[in-house]
């Protein structure tokens, strides 16, 4: 897919299904429509001050307004507004536990503060939000409209489904719950949450009413013409709806899920490595960072992120990835308790990356699509995937090139514990597994800039520049 | 009897249309709510509203008593004094 950067002015492709407006690039920036049917509810929003408080309190994603009609236009636009850009997109399906929680929090507050104002979230997505600068932020600037009065809260559903669904189950079920989301782009079906959790959780007052019975009461009414009437007619009061939002809020906070247990989650205490070894490796890595100075990095297999760090630490925005959705919330956790602005934990299967998938399979991006970095970092990595998945090793090296320009890859041999460990309990099917194969294997896809053996280990650790990339020092 | 009549379907056409007029328009809500949401949010609604009702009576009917258990022992402490 072309880069939607490029191209003169193009629609975001997920932004599409509110009339209100929508979001464009246009000569390599970024622009928000606000159409003429949404002008009221708008004015609202900025002439309140909402707009203000919300942003200063970093709510908000920032916006400066750079044209405004005051009469009638002929495009239908009222107003364009540039709002600040997230470096990288993440997606709900993409984030561990406590990043779902924190963007629900965030979705809640922001309904609370609106209704100070007047005003009220149309929408309740969790596509709403991404991550910058280290915290949730709220993106789609057009979700607030002016509060019906007395109107039930038309996005009370999609909250449920997005958020209080898939984090409940999460919570009592395990995180393999946070993988639904991707084939459930509009939040898990309620009836489907329902059935998933256990019986117990009839018994929790709040999630027996905003999950279990809520879902039976969708089930009743659906399709039928004199429910569509009652409903048309329901009534719910301000203070009921401040009630309603107050309680998702409590359900919310209560929920809570403990990493630790899983497979990789306690691997750094359980490695092989001397000191001396860990110290040299930290040593090279920070060399390489000097010496590259990249824009952005991809840490593949990151776990904590103790080497993510090494690059977040020196301003560079760095996406750490991992598998194991103990391991990203562990360093989320200690991303927000440090106050990191430059990291993001993602959870993430190399050999089955986030695809292209929604409307026209455009709606959310690739992982490629989010790409390339500058820098790669696949430290202790491919030997997972060469021994334990049986990808051939120019797959991955091709794989690496296509999602970085430059790359920094541990090669662990056979000889290395951590490696005869993966070979236990298989066959060991690959004569051309050592230094030289994984030299010829990079053939085509890299050039070696440096090859360094780690003291006081079996492993070498290589620099690598995708061949056809701009020879930068 | 009729003209009554008349005047009484008259205010009625009068006070729907002003209702309808002034029922907040839902035309940028572009998300389908789902019926059985807004239905149960009524219902949620008007359970949270009596128990607040409740709540409060019993807060009132508590420091009723706690009233009346504190004028019975004023006398009892002055007879100590």
């Amino acid at each position: 897919m072309r880069n939607p950067r490029c191209a003169k002015a193009s629609r975001v492709s997920g932004s599409f299904r509110d009339p209100s407006g929508f979001l464009y690039w246009k000569d390599g920036h970024l622009f928000r429509n606000v159409s003429i049917s949404f002008r009221e509810d708008y004015e609202r929003c900025r002439d309140s001050s909402f707009y203000a408080r919300a942003m200063d309190g970093g709510l908000l994603v920032p916006h400066e307004e750079v044209r405004r009609e005051n009469g009638g236009t002929d495009d239908g636009v009222f107003a364009v507004l540039r709002p600040e850009v997230v470096p990288f997109v993440s997606y709900p399906y993409e984030w561990s536990f406590s990043q779902l929680r924190d963007a629900a929090l965030l979705t809640i507050d922001l309904q609370l503060l609106a209704l100070e104002h007047d005003l009220s979230l149309k929408d309740a997505s969790a596509f709403n939000v991404q991550f910058h600068r280290g915290r949730p932020i709220f993106i789609d600037t057009l979700s607030f409209e002016r509060y019906p009065a007395n109107r039930p809260w038309v996005a009370y559903q999609q909250f449920c489904r997005h958020f209080l669904a898939p984090l409940a189950l999460i919570a009592v079920r395990g995180p393999e719950f946070g993988r639904y989301s991707r084939v459930h782009l509009d939040g898990l079906p309620l009836d489907f949450a329902s059935s998933m959790l256990p019986a117990r959780t009839w018994f929790a007052p709040r999630i027996l009413s905003h999950i279990h019975l809520h879902a039976r009461s969708q089930r009743t009414h659906q399709g039928r013409r004199d429910s569509a009437e009652q409903a048309r007619e329901s009534t719910l009061s301000r203070v009921g709806l401040q009630g309603l939002v107050e309680s998702l809020r409590a359900t919310v906070r209560r929920l809570n899920w403990e990493p630790s247990g899983t497979e990789w989650g306690d691997y750094y205490d359980d490695t092989n490595y001397s000191e001396r070894a860990e110290q040299h490796k930290h040593q090279i890595v920070a060399e390489c960072l000097e010496e590259l100075r990249p824009r952005n990095v991809w840490d593949l297999g990151a776990n904590t992120g103790r080497f993510s760090r090494l690059a977040a630490q020196r301003g560079i925005h760095t996406v750490a990835f991992d598998v194991d959705p103990a391991a990203v919330e562990k360093n989320y956790r200690e991303m927000r308790r440090r106050e990191e602005e430059d990291l993001l934990p993602l959870v993430l299967d190399l050999t089955n990356p986030s695809p292209s998938i929604g409307w026209n399979l455009e709606e959310r991006m690739s992982l490629a699509d989010r790409g390339p970095a500058d820098l790669i970092m696949a430290l202790a990595l491919v030997h997972h995937l060469a021994l334990s998945n049986n990808v051939p090793l120019d797959l991955i090296a091709r794989n690496l090139r296509r999602l970085g320009r430059f790359a920094i890859v541990e090669f662990v041999p056979k000889s290395d514990t951590q490696a005869q460990r993966l070979l236990l309990s298989r066959k060991d099917i690959f004569p051309d597994y050592d230094e030289e194969g994984f030299e010829t294997a990079l053939r085509g896809s890299f050039e070696i800039r440096r090859r360094i053996p780690i003291a006081d280990s079996q492993r070498t650790l290589y620099v690598l520049q995708s061949v056809d990339s701009d020879p930068r020092g | 009897m009729r003209r009554d009549g008349r005047k009484v379907l008259a205010l009625f056409w009068l006070f729907s249309f002003v209702a309808i007029s002034l029922h907040p328009s839902e035309a940028q809500a572009y998300l389908d709510a789902g019926t059985g949401s807004l239905i149960f949010q009524a219902v949620l609604g008007g359970l949270v509203g009596a128990l607040v009702i409740v709540r409060m009576r019993w807060r009132s009917l508590m420091a009723r008593f706690r009233k009346n258990a504190t004028e019975d022992e004023k006398p009892e402490m002055r007879e100590g004094l």
